[in-house]
C-alpha cells in the first residue's frame, strides 16, 4: 500500500483540500463523533479535568480523556515518583523516579494528543483546598484518585456548596478507591442535565390519540378496492389507527380497556386479513398492545415539569430548563402530549405507503415544532432573553427527542461516608444471598477501611504480615459500628474485608486500566450531556468479574 | 529495578511465576491490542509476540494510544512494540513484533503450539475464525474480544472446556438482490453498494469476468428475472471497452456517459421493469447540461410533503463548525468529484497495472469515488443524496470506536488471562490430572459483557460447553511435519491413511468396519478409493501449503473429520514426514450432519467467502440529520478486495463487534420493543 499512498501525494498534491474534506481533526475523531456527534464533541473540547492525586489509575483515566480531545487537564500531587509508581502507572519512565510525579505524568500523557493542554501543579491539595478554593471550582470535572479520606471528604463539600446557586457551575467530583482487584467509582453531582439519554424505546406513534392528518389518511383508505398486493402493504401503524378509530366510533369514544375487549380488537384486526400470511398483520398484531397503552408525557419528564428550577426559570437559568418549562406551556393546551417525533419504525410496506406515513409525521412535527418554538418566543422575552438565545439546533434536538432528556438530582458524598441517608437502608435490607451482597460488603469495607487510615494514617494491610489480623480485626469493629449495635458481622463482610485489606490499597495494572476507563467513561458522559451516568456508586469485585451499583 | 514487586506480592509466587514464563500471542495491535499490550507489560509478561499486517491512520489516534502522528503509515505492531519498550525498557521483556498477517502459511499448528494464551484483538470475522481453529487444533485456550462503541466482550474458549468461536452460529451477513443493486436501486444504500462493490470493482478492481458471470447465474438460479440478469452481462462486457479508454483525456467523461445516460436508457428500454408496484423510472443523466446548469433534477422520490428547513438549518450549523464532511454536495459538484476521482484513481492504475485497486474508507481518493458515484446514481433514480461522513459510514462499514471501552476491555482480558493461568496451574499440580472447567475453588474463567445499562455496567457468564455438533473445535487435529516437495499423496494416503490411521482407535469401531477414505483440501477433493489420479504428485504440485491441512474423512461419515495440519517439515528426513508416535482417538461424528459448513470448508484458504456487513447503530450514527435513524447493512466486497487480514478493535467491516452487540441484546432481552431497527441489527 506504501506505493500507492506516493502516488496519491503525487496526483493530489498540489491541490488544496476540497472543500467537501474533512479536515484533520474530523478525520482524527471520526469514531467517536459517530457516537456523540459534534454536540458531544464541542462539550468534550471545551472541558477541563483536574485529577487530583496521581497513580495508576487516575493516569489512565486522564487518557482516556486526552485521546477523545478534552480541552484541558491538570494534576495536582506533591509527591514525587516512586519506583513503585513506575512499576504500575504506564506513563512514567524508570528516569521519572525522584521527580515530581505530577509534572513526569503530564509530560507522557500530553504526547497522546497534542491538541490537548496539559499542566502540572506540584502542591499539597489539603492546603490548596484551604488557600485557594477557587482553583478546584475553576474546572468542569474533579476525579480523585486514591486521595487521602479526609482530604476527598473537604473537597467533596467544596464541590456541592459551589454547585448549589442557581445558575452557578455544576462541578461534579469522581471519586476512586481501588485496593487490588477492587474498585469502587463514587461520583458527586447536585444536578445534571442530559440532552439525550438514548433510550432504547421508541415515542408512541399517537396510535391512541392520532392527531387528525394521521386519522384521516387511516380512515380515507378503502379496503374492498384494493388488490391482495396493496392490501397486504399496508403499514400496521394505519391498521391500528384505523382499528382503533373505528373502535372508538363504536365504543362511545373509548378505547379497548378489559382484557375481553382487547381480544375482541386483536380479533377484529384478524378477520381484516385477505390472507394468511399478511405480514403486515402480523405487525399489526402484535404491536397492538400500544394501541391501549396511552400516549402521555413520560412519567420522567412529568416529575422533571414539576422541578421548582423548570418551575421558575430565570435569565439565569439552565437552556434545558427554559426548554422543560416551554414544554409544561405546550402540553397544558390540547391534546395535552409531548411534540410529535418525526421518525418511524421500519415496518413491512410498499416505499410509497411508507412514504405517505412518514411524511404525515414528518409534518405534525413541523407544525409541532413551530407551535413549540413561539411558546419558546414568548418564554424567552418573559425572562428577558433575545429569541436566539438558544440555538435553533438545540431546540430541534429537544423537540425530537422529549423522552431522550433528563435531569439527575445527586446526593452529597458525605452523606454516604458518614453511613447516613440512602447507605441506612441498605444496611438495613442486607441480604447475603442478594447477588450485590459482595459488591455492598466490598463497600463496606472500604469505608471501614477509609476510617482506619482517618484514625491511624496509614491503610490496613500495610504493615508487616503478623499485623494483618490485627488490622482485619480493627477494620471488622469499625464495620460492626457501621452496621448498628449488636450486629453480627455476616461472613461475606468478614471475607470482603480480607480481600480489601489483601490489596494493600495498591493499584495492580489490570484493575488501573478496567477502572480507568470505567472513570473516563463516566467523565464523558457527564462532559458531554449524554447518556445517563452512574449515580452514584459503582463498587467492581474483579476477582468474580462482577459489578454492582448503588444509591447512596 | 523489579517493576512488579506489588503485583507480584498480589499475585502470589505460582501465579507470578506463570505470569513470566507464559508465552503470549496477541493478534491485532489496533484499540485492544495497543491496551492489551501495555496492561501485559505492566502485569510481567515477559514474553510477548504481537502480530497486525495493518498499518497506522490518522483516525487511529483517538484510542490507540501507542501511535502519534509521525507514525502514520507505518506498521501498527512494529510501532506498538517500539512504544511499549520505550515506557518499560527495563526487566528483561521480551516483545516480539511481526507486520504480517495471522494466515500466513509460516503461520502454523507447531507456531500457535508455542504459546501459552492467545488474545484475539481482531476486527473482523475471517480473522477470528482462522485463529480460533488454530487454537483448537493446538489445544491452546485463546481469548476471545471485540467492542463496538459503548459495548464490548471477553470470552475465553478453552478446548475440552468451553464452547469455541465456532461453536455459536454467526449471523449471515445481510445482502441485497443483485438486480436491486444493479438495476432498480430504491435506497441510498443500494447506491453507494452499486459504487463500492461494482463500479469501482469494474473500473479499477481486479476484472474478474468468471466471478461476475457466476454471480449474475446464481442469482437467476435463485429467481431474479431472467432477461434482466442477461441485460447485466451485455453491460458487464461493455465495461471492459471503457476501462480501456480510462487513461485517455476524456476518459472519465465517457463513462460517465456510459453509466449515468445509456446505461440507463438501455433499463428504460425494458417498459415491464418499471411496471411493479413501487419502482420509479431512473432519468438520464447529461454531462454539458449539469454541468452548464441546465438539467432538470428528477424529482426525490419520497419528496416530504412540507419543506424541511430543519435540514437545511443543521446542514448550515454543521458547516460553521467546520465539519465539511457533513454538507450535502450539489448535483454539478458530485459530477466533478466523479470526474477528478476517476481521474485520480485511473492515474494510480495505470502507474501500477498489476495491483488492482480496492475500496478503502480511508483512502481519500476511493471515498469520493464512491461518494460521487453514489449520489449521482441516487439523483438519477430519485433517491435522496448522502453526506460524505454518512457515506463514509456505510460503505466503510464503520463501527464507532472508543478509548474507555477498549481499556476496560483490555483490562478484562488479562483479568481472564490471569484466571485461566490460575485455573491451569492449579488443576495441573493437583491430584487429579482431569481437568474439569472452570473449578469451583480457583478464580472463575467467565464471559463478560461491557453493557451500557447505567445499573449494571458489566455483567458475566459461565463459559458454555462446547457444541457437539461444532465441526470445528470437535474434529481431530494432527499435526503433520513434512517435506512437501517429496512427499507424494499416494504415500500420504498409503503409509499414513491406510497404514498408521488403521491403528488409531476409533469409537465403536466393528470388526466389520472397512475404512474408505476420501481426502480433501480446502473445498478440493485430492483423493477417493475410486480417485486416485493424483497419488504420483507431490504435495507441492498439488499446491498444498504449511499452514493449511489436508482432511480425512470416512465415506460413511461414521467419524469426525481428521484434519492433517502441515507444518514445516525436515528436508533430510526419510520418511519426509513426522507424525505423532501414537494416532489419535478418532470419536464417532455426531448423529445429525453438522449444520453449517462441512469440516472441509476452507477456512485456511486464501480465497474466502466474501466477508461483509455492519449496521450503524441506531441514533448514534448521522448527527445532524432530521432522517429517522438508518440500519446501514453493507452487501460485500469480493475476497480480492479485503485489505486487512488482521487489527483492532471497532474499526471496520464485519464482524465480531455487530455480533458481540447482538449477543448483549439476547443477554439483556431488549428486544420487546424495537419493532424499528432492532431486528435487521440482529440479522446482519
Amino acid at each position: 500500500m506504501d506505493d500507492s499512498i506516493d502516488v496519491t501525494q503525487a496526483t493530489t498534491g498540489t491541490t488544496d483540500i476540497p472543500s467537501y474534506r474533512p479536515d484533520a481533526k474530523t478525520r482524527r475523531y471520526d469514531r467517536q463523533l459517530r457516537l456523540w456527534a459534534s454536540a458531544g464533541q464541542r462539550s468534550l473540547e471545551s472541558a477541563r479535568v483536574l485529577l487530583v492525586g496521581c497513580d495508576a489509575t487516575g493516569c489512565q483515566a486522564l487518557k482516556n480523556l486526552v485521546l477523545p480531545g478534552i480541552s484541558h487537564f491538570t494534576i495536582l500531587s506533591p509527591s514525587v515518583t516512586a519506583s513503585q509508581d513506575v512499576a504500575t502507572n504506564f506513563f512514567l519512565h524508570p528516569d521519572s523516579v525522584g521527580l515530581p510525579i505530577a509534572e513526569q505524568s503530564v509530560r507522557y500523557l500530553k504526547e497522546l494528543n497534542p491538541s490537548v493542554e496539559g499542566s502540572a501543579r506540584v502542591e499539597d491539595p489539603a492546603s490548596l483546598i484551604t488557600s485557594n478554593p477557587d482553583f478546584f471550582t475553576s474546572f468542569t470535572l474533579v476525579i480523585t484518585a486514591n486521595i487521602k479520606p479526609a482530604l476527598e471528604l473537604q473537597l467533596s463539600d467544596l464541590l456541592w456548596q459551589a454547585s448549589a446557586g442557581v445558575g452557578g457551575p455544576d462541578i461534579p467530583l469522581i471519586a476512586i478507591r481501588n485496593s487490588g482487584f477492587v474498585g469502587r467509582v463514587e461520583i458527586q453531582l447536585r444536578e445534571h442535565s442530559v440532552v439525550d439519554t438514548h433510550p432504547d424505546t421508541t415515542h408512541t406513534l399517537r396510535l391512541d390519540t392520532p392527531f387528525s392528518s394521521l386519522e384521516q389518511h387511516a380512515r380515507s383508505l378503502d379496503y374492498s378496492t384494493m388488490d391482495s398486493m396493496e392490501h397486504s402493504h399496508i403499514p400496521w401503524v394505519v391498521l391500528l389507527v384505523r382499528a382503533a378509530s373505528l373502535w372508538r366510533e363504536s365504543h362511545g369514544g373509548k378505547l379497548p380497556e378489559t382484557s375481553e375487549e382487547k381480544a375482541q380488537f386483536r380479533n377484529a384486526l384478524k378477520n381484516e386479513k385477505m390472507k394468511g400470511d399478511e405480514e403486515n398483520y402480523d405487525e399489526a398484531l402484535a404491536q397492538a398492545y400500544r394501541v391501549w397503552n396511552q400516549s402521555a408525557i413520560p412519567w420522567e419528564i412529568k416529575q422533571l415539569l414539576e422541578d421548582v428550577s423548570v418551575k421558575n426559570v430565570s435569565v439565569s437559568s439552565k437552556n434545558l430548563h427554559i426548554l422543560l418549562s416551554t414544554l409544561s406551556t405546550f402540553v397544558a393546551s390540547p391534546p395535552h402530549l409531548p411534540p410529535t417525533s418525526p421518525s418511524l419504525p421500519d415496518m413491512h410496506s410498499s416505499t410509497t405507503s411508507y412514504i405517505a406515513l412518514q411524511n404525515l409525521y414528518k409534518a405534525e412535527y413541523q407544525a409541532d415544532l413551530a407551535k413549540f418554538r413561539d411558546l419558546l418566543s414568548g418564554v424567552l422575552t418573559r425572562i428577558g432573553l433575545p429569541d436566539d438565545s438558544i440555538p435553533l439546533e438545540e431546540v430541534e434536538g429537544f423537540v425530537k427527542n422529549v423522552g431522550g432528556v433528563g435531569i439527575i438530582k445527586g446526593r452529597a458524598l458525605r452523606g454516604s461516608k458518614e453511613g447516613k441517608g440512602l447507605i441506612e437502608d441498605e444496611i438495613a435490607e442486607f441480604d447475603e444471598e442478594n447477588e450485590s451482597s459482595t459488591c455492598f460488603a466490598m463497600h463496606l469495607a472500604l469505608l471501614a477501611s477509609e476510617r482506619f487510615y482517618t484514625i491511624h494514617g496509614r491503610w490496613p494491610g500495610t504493615q508487616a504480615q503478623d499485623d494483618m489480623a490485627e488490622d482485619n480485626r480493627e477494620v471488622e469493629e469499625i464495620l460492626q459500628g457501621l452496621l448498628g449495635k449488636g450486629k453480627v458481622v455476616p461472613d461475606v463482610m468478614v471475607e470482603a474485608i480480607s480481600e480489601v485489606t489483601r490489596g494493600g490499597f495498591g493499584t495492580i495494572p489490570t484493575t488501573a486500566a478496567f477502572l480507568g476507563g470505567v472513570v473516563a467513561q463516566e467523565a464523558i458522559k457527564l462532559v458531554t450531556n449524554q447518556y445517563t451516568p452512574l449515580d452514584n456508586t459503582v463498587i467492581i469485585n474483579l476477582v468474580k468479574s462482577e459489578s454492582a451499583k448503588f444509591k447512596f | 529495578m523489579p517493576r512488579s514487586t506489588y503485583t507480584e506480592a498480589l499475585l502470589g509466587p505460582e501465579l507470578y511465576s506463570k505470569v513470566r514464563d507464559t508465552k503470549i500471542l496477541v493478534v491485532g495491535a489496533g484499540g485492544i491490542g495497543c491496551e492489551l499490550l501495555k496492561n501485559l507489560v505492566l502485569v510481567g509478561f515477559a514474553d510477548i509476540e504481537i502480530i497486525d499486517l495493518d498499518t497506522i491512520d490518522l483516525s487511529n489516534l483517538n484510542r490507540q494510544f501507542l501511535f502519534r502522528k509521525p507514525d502514520i503509515s507505518k506498521s501498527k505492531a512494529l510501532v506498538a512494540a517500539a512504544t511499549a519498550r520505550h515506557f518499560n525498557p527495563s526487566s528483561g521483556i521480551e516483545i516480539h513484533a511481526r507486520h504480517g498477517n495471522v494466515k500466513d502459511s509460516m503461520n502454523d499448528l507447531e507456531w500457535i503450539k508455542g504459546f501459552g494464551l492467545v488474545m484475539n484483538a481482531l476486527d473482523n470475522m475471517d480473522a477470528r475464525r482462522h485463529v480460533n481453529r488454530l487454537c483448537q487444533a493446538a489445544g491452546v485456550p485463546l481469548i476471545e474480544s471485540g467492542t463496538a462503541g459503548y459495548l464490548g466482550q471477553v470470552t475465553p474458549m478453552i478446548k475440552d472446556h468451553t464452547e469455541c468461536f465456532d461453536c455459536v452460529p454467526k449471523p449471515t451477513p445481510k445482502s441485497f438482490p443483485v438486480c436491486t443493486i444493479r438495476s432498480t436501486p430504491s435506497e441510498p444504500i443500494h447506491c453507494i453498494v452499486w459504487g463500492k462493490t461494482y463500479l469501482f470493482g469494474k473500473l479499477f478492481g481486479e476484472d474478474d469476468e468468471d466471478l461476475d458471470t457466476e454471480e449474475l447465474d446464481q442469482a437467476k438460479a435463485s429467481g431474479e428475472n431472467a432477461e434482466e440478469i442477461e441485460n447485466l452481462k451485455k453491460e458487464a462486457a461493455a465495461f471492459r471497452e471503457v476501462r480501456k479508454g480510462l487513461g485517455e483525456e476524456d476518459g472519465p467523461q465517457r463513462v460517465f456517459h456510459k453509466v449515468f445516460n445509456e446505461d440507463i436508457n438501455r433499463l428504460l428500454a425494458m417498459e415491464d421493469m418499471w411496471k411493479k408496484e413501487g419502482r420509479v423510472k431512473p432519468v438520464p443523466l447529461l454531462y454539458e447540461s449539469i454541468i452548464d446548469g441546465s438539467f432538470q433534477v428528477p424529482p426525490l422520490r419520497n419528496a416530504p410533503v412540507a419543506p424541511q428547513p430543519q435540514t437545511e438549518g443543521s446542514a448550515k450549523q454543521a458547516e460553521k463548525k467546520g465539519l465539511k464532511d457533513q454538507r450535502e454536495l450539489s448535483l454539478k459538484e458530485n459530477l466533478e468529484l466523479f470526474i477528478d476521482s476517476c481521474k485520480r484513481l485511473s492515474a494510480r492504475a495505470i502507474a501500477y497495472p498489476n495491483l488492482p485497486l480496492a475500496f478503502d474508507k480511508d483512502d481519500d481518493d476511493t471515498l469520493d469515488f464512491v461518494l460521487a458515484t453514489a449520489n449521482l446514481r441516487a439523483t438519477a433514480y430519485g433517491i435522496a443524496n448522502k453526506t460524505r461522513f454518512q457515506v463514509k459510514e456505510m460503505a466503510g462499514n464503520i463501527i464507532p470506536a472508543i478509548a474507555t471501552t477498549n481499556a476496560i476491555i483490555a483490562g478484562l482480558i488479562v483479568m481472564q488471562s490471569l484466571n485461566i493461568l490460575k485455573t491451569l496451574s492449579s488443576s495441573n499440580s493437583g491430584t487429579s490430572t482431569e481437568t474439569n472447567g472452570a473449578s469451583s475453588a480457583g478464580p472463575a474463567v467467565r464471559n463478560v459483557f461491557l453493557r451500557t445499562d447505567p445499573a449494571k455496567p458489566l455483567g458475566f457468564s459461565e463459559p458454555q460447553r462446547a457444541d457437539q455438533k461444532c465441526s470445528v473445535c470437535r474434529d481431530v487435529y494432527i499435526p503433520f511435519r513434512v517435506d512437501l516437495t517429496r512427499c507424494t499423496l499416494g504415500q500420504f494416503v498409503n503409509d499414513i491413511i491406510k497404514n498408521w490411521l488403521e491403528t488409531a482407535s476409533f469409537e465403536s469401531r466393528e470388526e466389520n468396519d472397512e475404512l474408505e477414505w476420501t481426502i480433501f483440501e480446502g473445498g478440493r477433493l485430492l483423493a477417493d478409493p475410486d480417485f486416485d489420479d493424483n497419488h504420483e504428485r507431490t504435495l507441492e504440485d498439488l499446491d498444498i501449503k504449511r499452514g493449511k491441512m489436508l482432511t480425512v474423512r470416512d465415506e460413511d461419515g461414521k467419524w469426525r473429520p481428521i484434519h492433517f495440519c502441515i507444518c514445516e517439515g525436515d528436508a533430510q528426513a526419510t520418511p519426509p514426514y513426522a507424525l505423532p508416535s501414537r494416532p489419535p482417538s478418532i470419536p464417532l461424528a455426531p448423529p445429525a450432519p453438522a449444520p453449517r459448513e462441512a469440516s472441509e470448508e476452507p477456512i485456511l484458504l486464501d480465497s474466502m467467502p466474501p466477508v461483509a456487513a455492519v449496521s450503524a447503530q441506531n441514533g448514534s450514527a448521522a448527527p445532524a440529520s432530521a432522517q429517522p435513524a438508518e440500519v446501514v447493512p453493507i452487501a460485500s466486497t469480493t475476497a480480492a478486495g479485503i485489505k486487512r487480514g488482521a487489527p483492532e478493535d471497532g474499526d471496520v467491516r464485519l464482524d465480531g463487534e455487530e455480533e458481540v452487540a447482538a449477543k448483549k441484546r439476547k443477554v439483556e432481552q431488549v428486544a420487546v420493543t424495537k419493532v424499528d431497527n432492532g431486528d435487521d441489527f440482529e440479522i446482519l
